[in-house]
């Protein structure tokens, strides 16, 4: 009865609740629109960083994790390859030997991570081939080909077929040194390939560094879907004299970015639930004090209190609601189709690359995220609710019916 | 005589008036939290990378940002520090020394930046002194190292141990040395934890045979927001031909990037704020203007021309947007003032996870007066233009249909 009553109250002043229901629509729509377009920037980082950088899974000797002491290499790196290409879940499988050392031009010296890589692997893992701007992916050059980023390339003054001195100890501790020629350069969004690594080819690291055909690092890749944190227990089970890490564990710095992002974007979304709630109590205000005669008569006739303010309380909750499902299925349409089409901020931005985002950007939002602006929609009605219906009920009838 | 009706007026319906400038109060303290936020958090993050790191403002013999080699270092000539600090707005200078060596101990080797420094003076720039975890803090005469934490884990070297650096000096002399690590510093960025080894000024010109030179000339500054005015004085008080004055912009472009980009972000929120806020302006408007139609119809009547009554009506919400915005004004600088003394912190295990990496975990809130202007201009704006709504509704009217009611 009193949810007719309070239906019927929605629809006596159309204009009114057509603003109100129109607020809630844009308002939501916009919310979900803004908190999506703010996580493509985060998702974005992440993948370029997983795509490129990490990978989604690394698996180390547990000591070369500490010290990047290159004598602790994969046990059997035949086996965890051949069990990770037989996983359903893993696409791509790359080996790498890596040491830390020095790299010299004629100009200049400085430190540098050495990472051997089986080419095809790598291209298929981390799309090392797609980043080559210059030059070739380890061909066109007599000699040791090694591919270095632009900013470290810039930073030593070499161009191609430039030649390059890599200084490092080897597995007995003595100092060896290569001379290597830049095959490419590499136009990386991370700075750690951008100036702080060096690819060469994985034999010749190999028999510089006198280990033969061992292998320091494992990567690997997953299909979309996969939870990635359960796989690497998986294959750590497997395993278990190895360490396997899943990108979580890997880079710290990218749960870091997740974790300072979203608290910032809940903050925003608590400043504008609040001024939707303003709106809704500015309305629901108004309309209570202009039908000051009718609720005085309610209660005068004998009306309870209670259900005066239940009334009220309904009202605003129909009033409120009606525009939501509507904001979040056009929120839910926006994304999905900006999602698919890409928001390309090239133009905006230049240096969009050079700090490590795509420039192009897909907005998203997890089912989670829907879940949590529903409810921050009707606990913001609710609570816009109260103040108005308490307004109302503390009306003295004989006053009110006396017109104020 | 517009003016009094329309003062009289707005008077006359104490409730309908008091709500309306409420909202616009309201939008304009809602936009100023949110503004206040979003730009407290890049002051949080420049000083985070600026204010410990690179200073506000470096100099450089000209060409040693592009080719960050020892023999584009500069002789530290104390006619260039005097007109330098004698700059309004430069508290001090920081001098380094900063080149490249292998650092190696034992059998561990690995690639280090070095940098000779004043450690009174580094630690009025960076407090670096705070860093220390093990071991002291260099005086200036010392000839002992600080390294990061990362590098000595690497190297396997404490407290009290023998640090060998290996590198190239000045004009190609070789440059070796000896030196026992002193303390160990930790910092919360990697680049920095598994790479930094700190040598007192002397004994790093010592080392790389470079006497009496310094790469980098760090200046502290009274205030970041001073940065643009004392750059454009120190560089008509040097010779330019012979040095570079870079500010942090220049510095560290990347988070300049970064902030540009995150204000992307921040300004789609903004607009997402002005949607809601404007709708419930609107609602009021809406309300005032359904209200008082059948006054309209009757002004109208009498005999009133009706672009007479718009001009009345947008004077009345003229008056209102002044007052809401002042309103909102003289409540958020109470409020921001509050927030910005007494930050909130986030929710703890978030917080946890951002202090590793060195930042507050709090949302800071920034005081620039040009929050408060902006969002007022733009609040006010607002308001101005949903008086569109009764204006347009006073042109369209039926006059006999509205004194029906």
């Amino acid at each position: 009865m009193l949810a007719i009553l309070a239906w019927r109250n929605v629809w006596r002043h159309k204009g009114r609740s057509a603003v109100v229901i129109g607020a809630m629509v844009v308002g939501i729509w916009s919310l979900t629109f803004g908190a999506a377009f703010m996580n493509s920037f985060l998702l974005s980082y992440i993948e370029t960083s997983i795509r490129h950088d990490v990978s989604n899974g690394q698996i180390h000797h547990p000591e070369f994790t500490k010290d990047f002491d290159i004598k602790f290499t994969i046990a059997e790196p035949e086996r965890i390859v051949r069990f990770l290409e037989e996983n359903e879940s893993v696409a791509h499988v790359a080996r790498r030997s890596i040491v830390n050392g020095m790299i010299a031009s004629s100009r200049q010296a400085t430190g540098v991570k050495i990472v051997g890589v089986e080419p095809a692997e790598e291209s298929r893992v981390t799309l090392l081939d797609s980043l080559i701007s210059e030059g070739s992916y380890f061909e066109g050059v007599t000699g040791h080909p090694v591919l270095l980023g632009r900013r470290l390339s810039e930073k030593l003054k070499v161009g191609l077929k430039s030649k390059i001195v890599l200084t490092f100890q080897d597995v007995e501790g003595n100092i060896t040194a290569g001379s290597f020629r830049v095959a490419g350069i590499l136009d990386a969004s991370s700075t750690t390939i951008d100036e702080g690594s060096a690819f060469v080819l994985r034999e010749d690291l190999n028999r510089l560094l006198g280990i033969r055909d061992a292998v320091h690092e494992i990567a690997y890749t997953t299909f979309p879907g996969t939870e990635d944190d359960v796989l690497a227990s998986q294959v750590q089970a497997a395993f278990p004299n190895e360490m396997v890490r899943s990108w979580h564990d890997l880079s710290p710095l990218l749960v870091f970015m997740e974790q300072w992002m979203g608290a910032i974007l809940q903050m925003l979304i608590v400043i504008i639930m609040l001024a939707l709630a303003f709106g809704i109590v500015n309305t629901m205000l108004m309309a209570v004090l202009e039908r000051v005669r009718e609720v005085g008569v309610m209660i005068a006739l004998g009306t309870r209190r209670g259900r005066v303010f239940l009334m009220i309380v309904i009202e605003t909750l129909f009033l409120s609601t009606a525009g939501g499902p509507v904001g979040l299925l056009a929120g839910y349409l926006t994304i999905s189709w900006l999602g698919k089409r890409g928001i390309d901020l090239s133009d905006y931005s230049e240096g969009l690359k050079s700090i490590g985002y795509e420039s192009v950007l897909h907005p998203q939002l997890f089912p989670s995220d829907y879940v949590t602006i529903v409810i921050g929609v009707l606990i913001t009605a609710i609570l816009a609710s109260l103040y108005p219906a308490w307004k109302a009920i503390r009306m003295q009838p004989v006053d009110a019916i006396r017109g104020v | 005589m517009y003016l009094t009706l329309a003062y009289r007026n707005i008077w006359r319906n104490r409730r309908r008036t008091l709500i309306t400038i409420l909202s616009i109060t309201f939008a304009v303290l809602l936009a100023c939290i949110m503004r206040s936020m979003q730009l407290g958090s890049y002051d949080k993050m420049i000083e985070n990378s600026v204010r410990f790191h690179t200073g506000y403002i470096q100099i450089h013999k000209k060409g040693y940002w592009d080719d960050k080699v020892i023999d584009n270092s500069m002789p530290m000539d104390t006619s260039v520090i005097q007109s330098m600090t004698r700059v309004p707005g430069v508290d001090a200078y920081v001098p380094r020394l900063e080149s490249f060596a292998l650092a190696s101990h034992g059998t561990q080797t690995k690639g280090a930046m070095v940098m000779g420094i004043d450690p009174e003076r580094e630690h009025q720039l960076t407090l670096l002194k705070d860093k220390v975890v093990e071991g002291r803090y260099l005086t200036s005469g010392d000839e002992g190292v600080m390294i990061g934490q990362g590098l000595a884990e690497y190297l396997k070297i404490g407290v009290g141990d023998t640090l060998v650096l290996l590198g190239q000096g000045y004009h190609g002399a070789s440059a070796a040395g000896l030196y026992p690590v002193q303390g160990i510093l930790r910092f919360p960025l990697p680049q920095q934890n598994d790479q930094l080894v700190y040598l007192s000024l002397p004994t790093a010109q010592w080392l790389y045979g470079a006497d009496n030179m310094v790469t980098t000339v760090a200046l502290l500054i009274d205030d970041p927001d001073h940065t643009e005015k004392i750059v454009r004085d120190i560089r008509s008080q040097i010779d330019m031909e012979e040095y570079e004055v870079m500010d942090w912009k220049e510095l560290v472009p990347e988070l300049v990037q970064n902030i540009e980009l995150d204000n992307v972000s921040g300004r789609i929120m903004l607009w997402v704020l002005y949607l809601v806020i404007g709708f419930g302006m609107f609602g009021t408007y809406l309300m005032m203007t359904a209200e008082r139609i059948y006054e309209f119809g009757v002004m109208i009547a009498v005999g009133m021309r009706r672009f007479r009554l718009q001009g009345l009506v947008f004077l009345e919400i003229l008056m209102m947007s002044v007052m809401g915005v002042l309103a909102g004004i003289c409540l958020s600088l109470p409020v921001l003032i509050y927030f910005n003394k007494n930050p909130i912190r986030f929710p703890e295990e978030v917080g946890e996870m951002v202090e590793t990496f060195g930042m507050e975990p709090v949302y800071a809130f920034s005081l620039d007066p040009v929050i408060f202007t902006n969002q007022a201009y733009a609040i006010f704006f607002m308001a101005i233009i949903l008086s569109g709504y009764p204006i347009w509704k006073i042109q369209r009217m039926k006059v006999v249909e509205s004194m029906r009611l």
